[in-house]
């Protein structure tokens, strides 16, 4: 009777182990895939920016390129549905219009992007997306 | 005597319902673990077709956009002709290197992604078709023209004009002018048991090399 009740045991033991090891190997699935749109949808926003390139090396305000940006912003994540799939999200310029005008100026516009994807991802990730400068528009 | 019938001495009706009980949970739990199991692989098989299908067609077709001459004219909304130069060195949609100019058309076929090399002269021993992908229910493309003054917006009502972006077939779009595309692949969920219910996923790819020409004369 004991040693049917330990193989019993035995047997529960390692299939229980079975079925949290599969569902880690889902959950580690899902989150790279989650890492892999994050990294698509930074890509995404990146062209978005360049299709816009002659607008954006127009601009001479800062408050018009927080501006833009955020127009741009609203309208990647709307494609997306990044906020009712429970994603967050936040861009910033890295650069300032000052920047282009110093003695030594930059050649980029720097924004940088971070992208937070829901659980069972813990850590968002951070893209810095950069525009050829291009002083005066085209 | 006494040790023989000890020897013979089996185990009780009570012992074999209990052993028997305990066998029968465990055969349950195999099954139920064993259907877990399978469609946890299933689900990870699918969210890995998913990825490689996303990761390949973006970078493909971003490739193809982003070296483009232009896009050529077409009126099917769900077919996307590009015009690229060939040298003998650049590598086409199908893995070869045209020699001459060649167009890349890719379309949806069934429920394949395909993309067929057509010499613009002639016919050629590097013309052919590939297919990319599978599983794909629908891909829509719209097409976004150059502008060198206003803010380029996709479909933002604040846009002005709003709504700025046309389907690549449109008869109204001139093709020399588009400088983005963006493109939505939408996945065929009879292919995906386990993804029921995955959104369409959305992505743009710019005309870089046609972009720089239009930015530098101001015009297309």
């Amino acid at each position: 009777m004991i040693e049917v009740l330990v193989a019993g045991f035995v047997i529960t033991f390692g299939l229980v182990g079975m079925v949290l090891m599969q569902t880690y190997t889902q959950q580690d699935a899902f989150r790279a895939h989650q890492l892999s749109l994050a990294g698509l949808y930074a890509q995404d926003m990146q062209e978005r920016l360049r299709a816009n390139i002659c607008y954006l090396n127009r601009l001479t305000q800062d408050s018009d390129v927080n501006t833009f940006i955020n127009n741009q912003r609203d309208e990647w994540q709307d494609d997306h549905s990044l906020s009712s799939r429970g994603w967050t999200y936040k861009i910033e310029p890295l650069t300032e219009v000052s920047d282009f005008t110093n003695p030594d100026p930059e050649n980029y516009w720097q924004f940088e992007l971070e992208i937070k994807p829901p659980p069972p991802s813990r850590s968002p990730t951070v893209q810095t997306l950069l525009i050829d400068y291009w002083g005066g528009g085209c | 005597m006494m040790e023989s019938r000890q020897a013979n001495q089996g185990f009780s009706l009570v012992e074999m319902l209990v052993a028997l009980a305990l066998g029968a949970l465990m055969m349950a739990g195999i099954a139920s673990s064993f259907t877990a199991i399978t469609q946890a692989q299933q689900l990870t098989r699918d969210y890995e077709q998913v990825q490689e299908t996303l990761r390949f067609t973006t970078a493909m077709i971003s490739r193809s956009l982003r070296t483009a001459e232009h896009l050529a004219n077409t009126t099917d909304n769900t077919q996307l002709v590009i015009q690229r130069e060939g040298d003998g060195e650049r590598v086409a949609c199908n893995g070869q290197k045209p020699s001459s100019d060649f167009d890349e058309i890719y379309s949806l076929i069934g429920s394949d992604l395909q993309c067929e090399v057509v010499a613009n002269s002639g016919s050629s021993s590097w013309e052919g078709t590939v297919i990319l992908a599978y599983g794909i229910e629908n891909i829509g493309l719209e097409c976004m023209t150059f502008d060198n003054i206003d803010e380029r917006n996709f479909r933002l009502a604040s846009a002005s004009p709003p709504g700025q972006l046309v389907g690549c077939g449109d008869s109204g779009l001139n093709h020399s002018e588009v400088i983005a595309v963006q493109i939505t692949i939408k996945f065929d969920t009879t292919e995906f048991m386990q993804l029921e219910g995955y959104p369409s996923h959305t992505f743009t790819a710019t005309l870089r090399s046609h972009l720089r020409t239009c930015a530098s004369g101001g015009s297309c």
